[in-house]
């Protein structure tokens, strides 16, 4: 099963920002994605079309699931 | 003759091992993540990249940084 954590943040111009990443590990805790998350928005590395990411709205663990029929 | 170049964009790069193929080498894989600042300083994409590394469950091989400018005649 293919899991996806996605990192979803609001820029100032008020839209969300999904950032995603594949694979993640297992028993993540909200503290370490926090944490990663804070520090993406304290050092503002990345540029959105509305803005700087300035707050964090979630985080989210996606997992899809693909049977093979033929 | 001077030639400029505009910085355009900017992309960070995080090499990881993803398995082996069918001769039992390990294979490396590239994730990007694109829409990093210009202006942005390496110690802090570094920084973003071993964070964000930390998150998934691959060996990471190597961070790196890709910038693409414009070479303008002035």
């Amino acid at each position: 099963m293919a899991k996806t954590l996605e990192m979803v943040f609001r820029s100032e111009g008020g839209k969300e920002v999904t950032l995603s990443i594949a694979d993640p590990k297992e028993n993540l805790t909200l503290a370490e994605v926090t944490t990663v998350m804070e520090d993406i928005i304290a050092k503002q590395v990345f540029e959105s079309k509305t803005g700087d990411l300035s707050q964090i709205v979630e985080a989210r663990i996606n997992s899809k699931d693909t049977a093979v029929l033929v | 003759m001077a030639v400029n170049k505009v910085p355009q964009t900017s992309k960070m790069l995080i090499t990881i091992e993803n398995g082996v193929n069918a001769n039992g080498q390990p294979v490396q894989r590239q994730r990007s993540y694109k829409n990093v600042k210009v202006s942005a300083a390496d110690a802090d994409v570094y920084a973003v990249a071993q964070g964000i590394a930390d998150l998934q469950t691959h060996a990471v091989i190597g961070i790196s940084r890709q910038d693409e400018g414009n070479l303008v005649n002035a």
